[in-house]
């Protein structure tokens, strides 16, 4: 069974469907990743899951070790929001609290999940941050987040979620923000520690070079739907959905199976992802598809496929 | 909307002052003695303050002057009053805040220490205490006069902090193209960054200033006798509202409708330069 | 901190100086001879001058501002009159007979009073409001208390005090005139003397302060970090109390600093209205009587609220937000 089972998930703000119909499963100890250009739907698919949207109807099914949670008394969310599923996000900085010490912050989730002393959660504060390979941990936990670098900052996130030993851990652009030599050594982390603690993990990003690097399985989104699902590998040797295609075309040292990109020169997508409020009829991506068909503006393509699934009326001929 | 609307009405009411007085024939100077009782203590006819079909909003006790004409005339003394204090704390704020920004060094030093100094100042009692002492000057000027020095900080920090920000941007493209800046090109980018913040700012100074006039006058430092002003007018009544709470009623209703509108407008206009503050 | 708060108060005594010397330049350039009210109706020549120099009016400007200043720290004779004026000298009112800092010392408890318990009725219902109307922003909840505070601030003072006055002491006779009573004498007299001029400048601030708090918290549970509190599996009273509440009150917590240290010099459209003897009716008489002394008295202790008050505030701002580095 799997970890985490999406179903057909729906969101809609008012009569705006931002999310429709993605599906996906993620399995202890393995990697999904979801890419796709800002506004696609990513955040706001995951938050659905964590029930952390308000004023949005949901619908679909989302199964959490066998437990359906469309619909679920929001007590019984909150009891595993925290504490068995947990998130990271993309601006470590303004999702911390600037008025309280880090090490109150991550005890915090402990306190009350675990029932544990104020005492007890410091200590498990201060060994999460060791954990996470901040130095001086016991000295640091007394110090507030303005204190942090940015890579250090997103480490002390990192610390929050996991100190319950969660079993699902999302991270929705979690490296955006830093550095790159930063970058990689949170995503080492991240990897470290899923392999401690068996987590499965969701991994957000714009980002197909965070992908390659630590993902099992990759959801490629566009415009609210799934483009393309499909193990990482064969994403990446032979992308079949033309907007994945447009994507590895423009991430350098990337786009093995795309002809014509080996030479290094990088082909943005043209034009812009579309809002909610106006998406196109048929296919979402035909206005800026280079290979799209008269069909393509008028029919939505079914994601079809067993082992790797696209959405496009010329899968099967390209 | 609707504050734009009750403001617009309320100044063409005020412009309109010496038709509307010829159309219903009361001038705000005009004693009406059949209108009041003299038995009563002067107390005007009628309930509701003596208003009729021939005194609209009724009258004033003792003389029996026409409050109607006298709401549209104090009107014109407030808002008048209000409005040039707003320009020239706008322009005042505009200027200094420009130089500020330009100069940087010691005018920004020297503007920023004042209004430092004046953030301190008990501002209500030093109007009253200018007011008070200076005798032979157009009280309307003075009170203008008065009222503008305390609001332009708040413009010129405004302003400042918008040249600040665009001084920067240019610098460092002026340095990337290796051209040269020029105060044409900070102007026509600064100006146009103004326009929302300016604007409102005056819908929230223009209210504030009929109050503070309205204060003043309450106070018996504003607007002399016979000039009716809304303030004025509101002190006269304070003595009468016992027994003709209507007359004190009146121009304190016009008051709070003026801010009221005001106040709509301001929050309108706000979101309407903030898309971000209308979609959530 | 301590470094940071000691130039501070350097900086408020320049300040003070400042304003002081300002009002005193006032005073003498303008052509209002306050010895020409001292001398009485039946005033000759030469009693007036005898007057101005008994009042010291005669000395040079700066002769006189000096020795008002030394008059502050060590007490001073005014004038020729012989009369003795203990530090901290703030002048003498000829019109109360009295030396300016003992009516200053006098009125201070009606206005601070009156600005204290109007304080805590109009934080506690604005911000209680406020933050509910916040909690439930666009609920039919929400848009009653935005519009009655709109109203309610719309609604001149004179207006709710006059309204008070009518229905509650002169209709209704629930309550006597007010008639001060100090609150060590009577506690339950002074309360009802003050209940409602209480009322109606709550009435006014509270508005304001829901309107403040309303936006502050809404912006607040906006934030990312909300959001991180909310992930955390905490329970939403957690999430509102914890980490909403203390950010939405430090902008709030300004300018409430503000607004108290204005009002402590007095409230004077309130006073004058119920005829409180607080320092607001003080200098609104003071000054229909040209009792320059005590305006400058009350001038200069009403700055020295409000910077004091500002300071109190800028260093309570770093007790609450760990940021917040004095330099
Ligand atoms: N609370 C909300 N109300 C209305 N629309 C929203 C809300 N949150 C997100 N959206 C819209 O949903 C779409 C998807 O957003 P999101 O999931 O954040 O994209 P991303 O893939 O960049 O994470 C965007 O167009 C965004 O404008
Ligand atoms: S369905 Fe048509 S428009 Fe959409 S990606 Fe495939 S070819 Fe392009
Ligand atoms: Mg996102």
């Amino acid at each position: 069974m799997s970890l985490l089972r999406v179903d057909d998930l729906s969101v809609a703000f008012g009569r705006v469907r931002v999310v429709d119909g993605v599906s996906f499963t993620v399995d202890r100890g393995r990697t999904l990743g979801i890419v796709g250009e800002s506004g696609s739907g990513k955040s706001v698919s995951t938050l659905a899951i964590m029930g952390l949207l308000r004023g949005a109807s949901v619908t679909g099914s989302v199964t959490f070790d066998g437990e359906e949670l469309v619909g679920a008394p929001e007590g019984r969310l909150r009891s595993l929001r925290g504490a068995r599923m947990s998130m990271i996000f993309q601006d470590p900085l303004s999702s911390l609290h600037p008025f309280y010490t880090v090490g109150e912050q991550i005890a915090e989730a402990y306190r009350l999940h675990k029932k544990a002393s104020r005492k007890a959660a410091h200590e498990r504060a201060v060994e999460m941050l060791g954990e996470v390979g901040i130095p001086a941990p016991r000295r640091r936990a007394r110090e507030h987040p303005h204190r942090f670098s940015g890579g250090m900052r997103q480490r002390v996130m990192i610390a929050m979620a996991l100190a319950c030993e969660p079993d699902l851990l999302i991270a929705d652009e979690p490296t955006t923000a830093l550095d790159v030599t930063v970058q990689a050594q949170i995503l080492e982390l991240i990897q470290r520690l899923q392999s401690e603690y068996g987590l499965g993990i969701i991994m957000i990003t714009h980002d197909l070079g965070v992908v390659a690097r630590i993902a099992d399985d990759v959801l490629v989104m566009y415009g609210g739907r799934a483009a393309e699902r499909a193990a990482s590998a064969r994403v990446f040797d032979d992308p079949r959905h033309p907007y994945t295609q447009g994507l590895l075309a423009s991430v350098p040292g990337l786009g093995r199976g795309i002809e014509g990109s080996g030479g290094g020169r990088l082909r943005a997508i043209p034009g812009s992802p579309p809002s909610p409020s106006a998406f196109p009829p048929g296919c979402r991506f035909h206005p800026r598809c280079s290979v799209a068909l008269d069909i393509c503006a008028t029919e939505q393509p079914a994601l079809l496929g067993t082992v790797r699934q696209v959405a496009c009326h010329r899968e099967g001929e390209m | 909307m609707a504050g734009l609307v009750v403001v617009l009405t309320l100044v063409l009411l005020a412009a309109l002052a010496p038709v509307i007085t010829a159309w219903t024939g009361w001038a705000p100077e005009t004693f009406d003695k059949t209108a009041i009782d003299p038995n009563m203590g002067g107390l005007p006819k009628g309930a509701w303050g003596g208003i009729d079909t021939e005194h609209l909003l009724g009258v004033e006790p003792v003389t029996g002057r026409d409050v109607l004409s006298r709401i549209l005339y104090g009107g014109r003394i407030s808002l008048l009053i209000a409005m040039l204090a707003t320009a020239i704390t706008v322009v005042t704020g505009l200027v200094l805040g420009l130089l500020a920004g330009f100069l940087g060094g010691w005018a920004d030093t020297m503007i920023s220490r004042i209004t430092d100094l004046l953030m301190s100042f008990p501002s209500l009692i030093f109007m009253i205490a200018i007011l008070s002492v200076v005798r032979d000057v157009n009280r309307i000027v003075l009170l203008v006069a008065v009222l503008s020095i305390f609001g332009w900080t708040v413009v010129a920090r405004i302003v400042r902090g918008q040249v600040l920000t665009i001084k920067h941007r240019e610098y460092v493209e002026a340095a990337r193209v290796g051209g040269g800046m020029t105060g044409y090109i900070l102007v026509k980018e600064i100006l146009p960054g103004l326009t929302a913040p300016i604007l409102v700012y005056a819908t929230q100074a223009v209210p504030a200033y009929v109050g503070a006039e309205a204060a003043l006058s309450f106070l018996g430092v504003g607007v002399r006798p016979p000039t009716p002003s809304w303030g004025q007018m509101i002190n006269n009544a304070r003595g009468w509202f016992m027994t003709d709470p209507v007359y004190l009623a009146v121009p304190c209703a016009f008051l709070g409708l003026t801010v009221l509108a005001c106040t709509l407008l301001g929050d309108g206009l706000r979101d309407a330069f903030d898309p971000k503050a209308v979609r959530s | 901190m301590i470094v940071y708060a000691l130039r501070r108060l350097a900086a408020i005594a320049l300040i003070l100086l400042v304003i002081c010397a300002i009002t005193f330049a006032i005073f003498y350039l303008l052509p209002d001879d306050p010895a020409l009210d001292a001398c009485g109706k039946s005033c000759t020549t030469e009693r007036l001058a005898d007057v101005r120099h008994a009042m010291g009016l005669d000395q040079p400007v700066l002769a006189q501002f000096v020795s008002y200043l030394t008059g502050i720290f060590a007490g001073r004779t005014l004038g020729t009159s012989g009369l003795e004026c203990a530090a901290p000298c703030f002048g003498y009112s000829w019109q109360y007979a009295s030396p300016v800092w003992d009516l200053l010392l006098d009125r201070l408890g009606v206005s601070a009073s009156l600005a204290a318990g109007a304080a805590v009725l109009w934080l506690v219902v604005g911000v209680v409001l406020g933050i509910m109307a916040a909690l439930r922003k666009g609920s039919l909840l929400d848009r009653g208390i935005v519009l009655s505070a709109l109203a309610t601030t719309s609604a001149p003072v004179y207006l709710i005090a006059a309204l008070l006055i009518y229905f509650v002491i002169l209709q209704g006779e629930l309550l006597p005139f007010p008639d001060y009573q100090p609150v060590l004498d009577n506690p339950a007299a002074w309360a009802a003397s003050l209940l409602l001029p209480w009322i109606t400048l709550a009435a006014l601030y509270a508005a304001m302060y829901i309107r403040l708090t309303r936006a502050s918290m809404i912006e607040t549970m906006a934030e990312p970090y909300i959001r991180t509190a909310r992930a955390k599996g905490l329970p939403e009273r957690t999430v509102v109390v914890k980490h909403g509440l203390r950010s939405t009150m430090t902008p709030i917590l300004t300018i409430f600093g503000i607004d108290l240290g204005g009002l402590l010099a007095g409230a004077m459209i309130t006073e004058t209205m119920f005829g409180l003897p607080g320092l607001g009716k003080l200098t609104f008489d003071a000054i229909g009587k040209s009792d320059q002394p005590v305006v400058l008295g009350v001038t200069l202790l009403a700055a020295l609220f409000i910077t004091l008050a500002n300071l109190v505030v800028d260093l309570l701002y770093g007790v609450i937000d760990p940021r917040v580095r004095y330099t």
